[in-house]
């Protein structure tokens, strides 16, 4: 066996080689445009440390594991060296444990490389507090590491017994994960959880019921592999002799796998979906600068929007004075209780499915539209800094809309509610210039209204022709990646010959004399409690004391942030009550809705005529 | 005879791999309308024909490199190919058979995907036939320039996983750089919106580079399997040796750090000024900036004292030339805060009016800090050295004030170090732990610390003492690279400190806390010390009994009636992750608790779950002070 196991590490050596010198090279490279000593766990670990993320490490596990099983047995059967070996007075599951432990070796072997490169650099930096080592998270961090690659090495044994097909494989399964994820899987079934980050104190959390599910399965694609491999010929061999027989069972486990895939994803997809696809009879119509799809049981309400869109459209085209004329598809098949109208490039749909009345469809197709003239008059440029332009995407889009449809009241309690949920924050353009962060933090709807707002200072500041230019001179302006929203914005007003300081000044008038025109208060809500209920549900209650006189004008919700790694879906949200007597908000959350124990949520109101809801600032909770 | 050749080697390729290539095909169609469905059933979808841009760009490549894989790849790693060239078909034959079958399996792969997209195109659609072949010509000019590419690497054998992932890095590197992406053409041909969604344009010159470009590598890959005649592919499809491997790394290694160098060749820019008036001294250079009139009175004092205090620095360290520094009045900013950006020039952001001539001097030693970043690429922010770097910061600040507002300003630092001192005891070293004194103490006892230090080291060794302490941590900056950090390291903090001032550091700090205990005791620092109390904090996680969680807090030590009565407590409290420091704490929140050592502690209810950590300070606030004063701070774990 040991002698066997040598055998391995002799042929496993250039691809340890291969793995050493990927860690080396990172190093080398750091040589080269780093300083040694810098380097702190806050951030060097910035992303893969934080608690709740997932780490990112997946990848470079998944890369490592999967290379190392695909050189374990396809090469030895390709070139025939397999039947030298089971000529050999050893048992064929002898083989398969030798193959296996060097295997581990190697990839334990890797990590314990790669972790000495981690040691090296961050605990060279002398700082007390953050600089040095944490030998304890170190060490947690590596186990659970070492866990992940031999997991994620006895799945790639198994996958290695379709070759190439096997990475077919991972692909779907990826799909089907995304699948599965919409259908709120239990957290310990997705493989992904082995890298969820969470911490008691100081102390990482290591997910044993994620770990304990993955080493099962694990168990098993061994099982499977072994099954496999020890059946199967060298292909010299196989070709001779059962060529059709080994087709045939390829055939049957790629059916096999690819059916089940289909049958859960479909399955799966189908219990959550999140949109509604109209299927009947349906019209179109083209104007001058619209082709409008829209369903025939709809007509009505089509045909009165169509008949404005092209006056809308020129309203649109002569605020931000365009010098590009698309012709915009609109689909308005689209039924969804996430947007109201969605754009892409030239395209957009709308939902007009809904009643006509907090937000008019005349409205959101102005909106839309603007978003569309964004792209062409920009030419794709204001999507290079997506997050850095987000809030004026957004804010202009709705500032022009009001402009070409009216709705001031509508504008004014979006105007307010946005205010007041930053007022006290000390919230700065530096933070509205960073959408990620205001996505993260509050929510992305903020953005609508702050923007607004900054867009009328703007125009306050800059003159009627401001948006206009603005959006233009994304066109011409090459800024590096990843420059700082304020540094950008700076720049981009500069070009216009335009005062950022002067927009922002007069920006943060305006939004305090929004708040102050404020009918609502909402004090600092307090601290929040989960207690399970009989019927497999939760009440989130939310320790809260307002004037409730004024909260009849809308209703409480609850957003409960969805932190999947793998699909981009939208949060739940969930209405509750307020108790004035009990001085809390009581929000009753079915189980699906929680991931995992840890989860973070954010206490919203939503006033009935406004587009934009109150908000408070996210929040963590556990449950009991 | 040629035809009749193709037609044999066509019929071979197909027996043999007829069956993996059409479960290929079909599992690719399998994960198609798996997406597709993920795509239908997303709530934020974009039509029928997304799943197009989604399955070119990322399936696509991969069933190339598949197809390339069974069709060259292992022909030639398998030798099998030896036997085919002892039939009477022409070399150029084979591959050309191959090619093309590759060629018309990628293309089939591409328009299924077109076919998945019009399978679940749904009647808002609206589809046409000019849209669709408008894609297809834009999908089939991509999969040559795939299939091109998976053809070249497959005929490099055993290299083609290294060059697969070279190409993949590559790949995502220009994707970082999107001026480059949008300059490209198979790039732009590849754009998610452009690819489907552009139904009135079509791009012929961008189909055209990439068509040329697929041939271009096409042809590569048909004079790479004649180099050599036709040796070199037997070659490249042995395993590799160890001199192999040796030159793989090499090559892998000169990769990474070219790419490491363009990626960091990226220069910050610096932040530029937007403003409508300001105020501005040549030489050094200095802008500040404001929006009113009734600021420029302020603008130019700063300016003045700026200018005076940064020709002293220029003169005195022996800097011939200083950064530019932009101050802008941001009104917005709370008056102790101030927002500094260091990149090839410094500007700060800061509440300018109005200021009490503490909060002018804190003001001037942020914006001297910057500078010291600015010249040591950094390295003042290095913990070693961060000491000197405040030090010198509020000593250069405070160097030029009128004789009354310096008095002010010097009580109030040193009555900080004193209080800190008092409460927390002496400090073990500045060198090795200023970290831990800012994070438990406070950045402002943290620098009033360290002002304090050099405030008695000047009363030691003089002025020029100070300036040497200057120019040997403060004035030479230390590149971005290993090497330099290395020649930095050799001379140890403590080794630059005796190199400046020819003092040893420890005995030094142990006169210094001598001197500070001594002057405590002066009349005018007593009673600014005697106004804050001693007292520490402690600090308990614990959980009501209806489940809601909150911060036991007691305050340990001395309070007065008097500073109970004369101030007020606040507990500032923020969410740390285990490794975090107290720079990057976010979402701090405030109350004010009791001011009081009764023995009954406050419990507040706090938004964290069970297991955060969260990162707890007591601040004093009393009229004497110009900011709050941080009493202590302690990290604790939610129960």
């Amino acid at each position: 066996m040991t002698a066997l196991i040598r055998k391995e590490l002799r042929q496993l050596l250039p691809i340890f080689a291969l793995f050493a010198a990927l860690t080396v090279i990172e190093f080398l490279a750091n040589t080269l445009s780093s300083s040694f000593g810098f380097a702190t766990w806050a951030s060097d670990c910035s992303i893969g440390c934080e608690p709740g993320n997932r780490s990112y490490s997946v990848i470079s596990v998944m890369f490592v594991s999967f290379i190392t099983a695909y050189s374990l047995y396809p090469n030895e059967h390709d070139s025939g060296t397999i039947n030298f070996l089971r000529a050999m007075p050893v048992s064929r599951l002898t083989i398969f444990k030798a193959k296996l432990v060097a295997g581990i070796i190697v990839v334990t072997g890797v990590a314990v490389i790669g972790y000495a490169r981690w040691m090296l650099v961050v605990g060279a930096n002398s700082s007390s507090l953050t600089g040095g080592l944490y030998p304890a998270l170190t060490a947690t961090f590596f186990f659970r590491d070492v866990i992940a690659l031999t997991i994620y090495l006895a799945y790639g044994m198994w996958l290695s017994t379709m070759r190439t097909f096997g990475f077919v494989l991972i692909f779907a399964s990826v799909v089907v994960l995304i699948l599965l994820d919409r259908a709120r899987l239990h957290s310990f079934m997705d493989p992904l959880e082995l890298f969820r980050v969470e911490y008691a104190g100081e102390t990482l959390v290591l997910p044993w019921a994620a770990i304990g599910f993955q080493c099962v399965l694990a168990l098993i694609a061994l099982w499977l592999a072994y099954r496999h491999w020890s059946h199967a010929d060298s292909w010299g061999l196989s070709r001779q002799s059962s060529q059709k027989t080994g087709k045939l069972k390829t055939l049957g486990w790629l059916a096999a796998a690819f059916g089940l895939a289909l049958l859960a994803g479909t399955q799966f997809a189908q219990k959550n979906p999140a949109e509604t696809r109209y299927t009947g009879p349906v019209a179109s119509l083209q104007t001058h600068y619209f082709r409008f799809v829209f369903p025939e049981r709809a007509q009505a309400p089509a045909r009165m929007l169509i008949r404005q869109a092209d006056t809308l459209y020129e309203d649109v085209s002569a605020s931000i004075n365009a010098e590009t004329e698309p012709v915009i598809r609109v689909d308005l098949t689209q039924t969804s209780e996430h947007f109201a109208g969605l754009a892409r490039w030239k395209s957009f749909r709308m939902d007009i499915s809904r009643p006509d009345t907090r937000i008019g469809h005349a409205f959101v197709l102005a909106h839309e539209t603007v978003h569309v003239f964004q792209g062409t008059e920009s030419d794709r440029g204001m999507r290079r800094h997506a997050h850095a332009v987000q809030f004026f995407t957004e804010g202009s889009a709705e500032y022009i809309a009001h402009q070409v449809i009216g709705g001031d009241s509508r504008r004014e309690l979006d105007a307010v509610l946005a205010s007041i949920s930053v007022a006290g924050e000390n919230f700065t353009f530096a933070e509205l210039a960073n959408g990620a962060r205001v996505a993260s933090k509050y929510d992305v709807t903020l953005l609508y209204g702050l923007g607004n707002l900054w867009t009328e200072a703007l125009v306050d500041s800059c003159g009627a022709d401001a948006i206009g230019d603005t959006i233009r001179s994304f066109r011409e302006l090459e800024l590096p990646f990843g420059i700082s929203g304020e540094n950008l914005w700076t720049r981009v007003l500069a070009s216009i010959d335009c005062s950022l300081v002067d927009v922002n000044n007069r920006w943060q008038a305006l939004m305090a004399a929004a708040a102050a025109r404020s009918m609502y208060s909402f004090p600092a809500h307090g601290a929040a409690t989960v207690e399970p209920r009989d019927n497999g549900s939760h009440l989130l209650r939310v320790e809260f004391d307002g004037d409730s006189q004024n909260y009849d004008d809308g209703r409480f919700s609850v957003r409960i942030v969805n932190d999947s790694a793998v699909s981009n879906e939208p949060d739940d949200h969930f209405n509750g009550q307020y108790s004035k007597s009990d001085k809390s908000l009581t929000f009753r959350i079915p189980a699906y809705a929680f991931t995992s124990k840890r989860f973070r949520y954010q206490v919203m109101w939503r006033h009935r005529n406004a587009s934009v809801p109150f908000m408070y600032k996210t929040q963590s909770g556990s449950l009991p | 005879m040629i035809r009749s050749s193709v037609a044999a080697m066509l019929s071979k390729d197909l027996r043999e791999n007829g069956p993996n290539l059409m479960i290929l095909v079909g599992a690719t169609a399998v994960i198609l309308m798996l997406m597709a469905r993920t795509y239908d059933t997303s709530a934020y979808g974009q039509g029928s024909m997304a799943i197009v841009a989604a399955g070119i760009k990322s399936i696509l490549p991969l069933c190339a490199a598949i197809v390339g894989n069974i069709l060259v790849a292992r022909e030639l790693i398998l030798k099998t190919r030896h036997f085919l060239t002892a039939l009477p078909i022409h070399p150029w034959v084979m591959l050309v058979e191959k090619y093309a079958l590759g060629l018309a399996l990628v293309v089939v792969i591409g328009l299924v995907t077109i076919a998945v997209g019009l399978l679940h195109a749904g009647v808002g659609d609206d589809l046409d036939a000019p849209y669709v072949a408008g894609i297809g010509v834009r999908v089939i000019a991509i999969s040559l320039l795939v299939w091109s590419i998976a053809f070249f690497v497959s005929l490099c054998g055993r290299l083609r996983l290294l060059l697969y992932v070279l190409l993949f890095v590559g790949y995502l590197i220009l994707n970082k750089f999107d001026q480059v992406t949008g300059s490209f053409a198979p790039l732009r041909l590849l754009d998610s919106e452009l690819l489907v969604y552009e139904r009135d344009v079509m791009p012929w010159s961008d189909i055209l580079v990439t068509v040329v470009l697929g041939i271009a590598i096409s042809a590569s890959g048909f004079a790479l399997a004649w180099a050599r005649e036709g040796t070199l592919i037997d070659t490249l499809a042995v395993p590799m040796t160890r001199i192999d491997i040796t030159i793989v790394c090499f090559v892998l290694m000169t990769y990474s750090l070219v790419v490491a160098i363009a990626v960091n060749d990226v220069d910050e820019l610096p932040m530029l000024p937007s403003a409508t008036q300001m105020v501005q001294n040549e030489t050094p250079d200095i802008y500040v900036y404001y929006e009113h009139e009734e600021n420029r009175k302020e603008a130019t004092s700063l300016l003045a004292r700026l200018s005076t205090t940064l020709e002293s620095i220029s003169h005195n360290l022996g800097v011939d030339e200083l950064p530019l520094l932009r101050i802008r009045y941001s009104a917005n900013l709370f008056r102790d805060v101030q927002r500094l950006n260091v990149s090839s020039e410094v500007s700060l952001d800061a509440h300018i009016a109005g200021l009490s001539p503490m909060g002018m001097a804190l003001v001037e030693s942020v914006a001297v800090h910057g500078i010291f970043q600015q010249l040591t690429n950094n390295r003042a922010m290095y913990e070693p050295h961060h000491w000197v770097t405040d030090a010198q910061s509020w000593w250069w600040a405070t160097r030029h004030l009128s004789g009354e507002q310096k008095q002010a300003v010097t009580d109030e630092l040193l009555a900080l170090a004193s209080i800190s001192v008092a409460i927390h005891g002496e400090v073990t070293s500045l060198i090795d732990q200023y970290d831990q004194i800012v994070d438990i103490r406070g950045a402002a006892a943290a620098d009033a610390l360290a002002y304090s230090a050099l405030v008695f080291l000047e009363s030691e060794i003089g002025e020029e003492g100070i300036y040497r302490l200057g120019r040997q941590f403060l004035t030479q900056p230390v590149k971005n690279n290993y090497l330099s950090s290395f020649i930095d390291a050799r001379n140890s903090s403590r080794q630059r400190f005796n190199d400046a001032t020819g003092l040893d550091f420890d005995q030094f700090s142990a006169r210094w806390q001598q001197w500070l205990e001594t002057v405590s005791a002066e009349p005018r620092i007593k009673t600014l010390v005697d106004s804050v109390p001693a007292a520490k904090i402690s600090v308990q996680s614990d959980v009501e009994h209806n489940g809601y969680k909150r911060l036991v807090t007691q305050l340990v030590g001395e309070i007065t009636p008097t500073q109970s009565k004369d101030g007020h407590c606040r507990l500032r409290h923020a969410k740390t992750g285990p490794t975090r420091n107290f720079v990057t704490l976010d979402g701090i929140e405030e109350v004010t608790i009791s001011c009081a050592t009764d023995g009954s502690p406050d419990r507040t209810r706090v938004p964290y779950a069970t297991g955060d950590r969260a990162y707890v300070a007591l601040y004093y606030e009393n009229d004497l002070f110009s900011r709050p004063v941080q009493l202590g701070a302690q990290r604790v774990t939610i129960k």
